[in-house]
């Protein structure tokens, strides 16, 4: 534990290296962390290849002038390292194996990424499993079929944690990857779902029928919902991501019986990611900012623009996890209610329960949060604020602590006046 | 036809498993330099298997060391010591180089890998300023690899990973080695003369 909060306290690690057969050091020697952490550090690259030769085009021009910028800098393995993860997530069709060995000239090293084609294979994916006490059971299960750049891949989600709703069904998707030098991949999904209501939702949308209806036409259920979501995404460059797309909906309404609406949006979005990864430590900021636009020219019924904004940024050292994240959405026009903000589940203000916060989803909500974990001792604290229908705004806190951080449980409070009903949250990455 | 054979056969054989040698890891050797202890383990190999091979395609390896003393009892550890060591493996010169985290900070280099664990341990003292000389004192040394996230995770953001699980679990065998224990005790201050091992 000493050990953990001198590393919390400390903050950066510039080690001393020392050269001799043994040297204590209190004073550290000019040079980078790299430098005490390996000693190969104090040799040049002399060659970066890929191999087998003829794979170079797959990598696409960002990540091949990183490989090809190697040659006659310092050996940096951790640097080296983050370039062969970047190299695997381009490619997710090869096996990457990173050597590192002598040059042909004295004081240089050669560095290889040996790029080996995995077989076609089948994966079997759990993307949620979580138990709430208030919203009870969330699964699925997704089996994604790989040959070569292709994935198919077919699901089954009962989901009543992500959104106002429960949804319950199936899908299926394709997407090629690693086209155009790597950099772009396109795809769609299909999406057929059958939804059920929590009646604190269903008497908020009775109530707003009689007393407020500019909100009771924003509000209609749903029993059916169906996606067709054709994409394209492209590496702009290294951490950067642009996707596009359209997200058509159709929806059957609850009442009157059998009628149908559209719910069409075009959408776009930038994603950051990146890491920094040393033999001590890894941090990693990720950014996210998407914008949709349900409009009439694609026949959309429901027009409007939502915007979503999401940070977080990640901090491991030793036993010390330290995620801080921030969200922040706002809607203009009439949205569907799958498109309204939920604060007040498994991921957001999780002392609270999201049909107390807003019970028909918010159209502006802001959060943050800062998730600390000691090894698998963890506390969380979040704070939200959300507006409905042009209410007021309130900040609402709640602090969870718990066991676990890639499957654990949580006991979660809201941080409020008077009485404290704690939330019970069980399963994995949440 | 007769069954002494047999029976002679089926009793040497088991007389032979019982009297063959059985391998264990040797105790861990405490020595006293004045208020500290430090330990020796004679047959403990850190870099071996899969270390070795990572360090000798140049990469770093980080190894927490912890060391435990127990006093009266062996559930709970009265003092603990710990430090993170980061050995690299010097491709050109065919050496091994280790350093330490914490302040005030310490590296060697130039060591074979038997000199490079040992050093580690050199680094790793005990205080036993306040224990009384006639109790009974045991030590358990454990060594872990730092965590690493492989690509072969199968619990990440996209999930759990049916087949990764799979591979992991059909793994845990591999993976043991990344960890070792040894113990020692009990024994007695009194009897560790400075540089003397009970």
């Amino acid at each position: 534990m000493r050990l953990a909060m001198y590393f919390l306290v400390s903050g950066t690690f510039t080690m001393g290296f020392a050269q001799g057969v043994d040297q204590s050091s209190g004073t550290e020697p000019a040079g980078n962390q790299q430098l005490a952490a390996n000693v190969n550090s104090r040799y040049v690259v002399e060659r970066a290849e890929i191999h087998p030769e003829g794979l170079e085009h797959r990598l696409g021009n960002p990540l091949l002038t990183l490989v090809k910028a190697l040659p006659g800098q310092a050996f940096d393995s951790a640097a080296v390292e983050e370039l062969a993860q970047k190299i695997r997530r381009q490619l997710p069709a090869y096996q990457v194996v990173l050597k590192v060995a002598r040059g042909a000239e004295r004081d240089q090293l050669r560095v290889t990424f040996e790029l080996i084609r995995k077989g076609n294979g089948t994966d079997v994916v759990v993307p949620r499993f979580s138990y709430h006490s208030k919203q009870n059971f969330t699964f699925g299960a997704d089996a994604n079929l790989r040959r070569g750049d292709y994935t198919v891949s077919a699901g089954a989600l009962t989901d009543q944690d992500e959104l106002m709703e429960r949804y319950s069904g199936i899908r299926f998707g394709a997407q090629r990857q690693a086209v155009g030098a790597g950099r772009v991949r396109f795809g769609l999904g299909v999406e057929l779902w059958r939804t059920q209501w929590n009646p604190t939702l269903e008497a908020a949308v009775t109530d707003a029928v009689v007393n407020d209806p500019d909100a009771a036409g924003n509000v209609e259920i749903y029993r059916t919902r169906t996606q067709f979501r054709p994409f394209v995404a492209v590496r702009l460059f290294e951490p950067l991501e642009w996707e596009a797309g359209v997200s058509a909906h159709r929806l059957q309404m609850q009442s009157p019986a059998a009628r149908h609406e559209l719910s069409n949006a075009a959408y776009t979005s930038l994603r950051l990611e990146r890491r920094w990864k040393s033999s001590e430590r890894e941090q990693k900021l990720t950014a996210d900012y998407e914008f949709r636009v349900g409009t009439s020219t694609l026949g959309s019924d429901f027009l409007y623009r939502r915007h979503l904004a999401t940070a977080a940024y990640r901090y491991e050292h030793n036993h010390d996890v330290l995620i801080a994240s921030a969200m922040a959405g706002w809607i203009n026009g009439r949205a569907p209610l799958f498109e309204r903000f939920v604060l007040g589940n498994s991921r957001t203000l999780r002392g609270w329960s999201k049909w107390d916060v807003a019970p028909l989803g918010s159209d502006q909500v802001a959060h943050g949060s800062v998730d600390y974990s000691y090894r698998e001792f963890r506390v969380v604290y979040d704070a939200g604020s959300s507006r409905a229908f042009g209410g007021d705004r309130k900040l609402r806190q709640s602090v969870a602590v718990g066991y676990g951080r890639g499957f654990g449980f949580l006991i979660a409070f809201p941080l409020r006046e008077g009485r404290m009903d704690p939330i019970f949250m069980l399963g994995m990455n949440f | 036809m007769p069954r002494w054979p047999i029976a002679w056969v089926g009793v040497t054989c088991l007389t032979a498993g019982l009297l063959l040698p059985v391998e264990q890891p040797q105790p861990l050797r405490p020595r006293r330099l004045a208020e500290e202890l430090f330990v020796n383990a004679p047959d403990l190999r850190v870099i071996d298997g899969r270390i070795a091979e990572k360090l000798k395609n140049g990469a770093g390896v980080a190894l927490d060391y912890h060391l435990a003393l127990f006093s009266g009892s062996r559930t709970i550890a009265r003092r603990r010591t710990f430090e993170r060591f980061t050995f690299s493996y010097d491709l050109w010169e065919e050496n091994y180089t280790v350093s330490t985290l914490r302040k005030p900070r310490s590296a060697a280099s130039r060591m074979n890998a038997r000199e490079a664990e040992r050093w580690c341990l050199d680094h790793l003292p005990m205080k036993v300023t306040g224990l009384g000389e006639n109790d009974e004192i045991w030590l358990r040394l454990e060594i872990r690899a730092a965590r690493d996230h492989g690509d072969s995770e199968w619990l990440s953001e996209q999930g759990l990973n049916l087949g990764r699980l799979i591979d992991a679990l059909g793994k845990i065998d591999e993976r043991k080695p990344d960890q070792w224990m040894r113990e020692a005790g009990p024994f007695r201050l009194r009897d560790l003369a400075p540089g003397r091992t009970p």
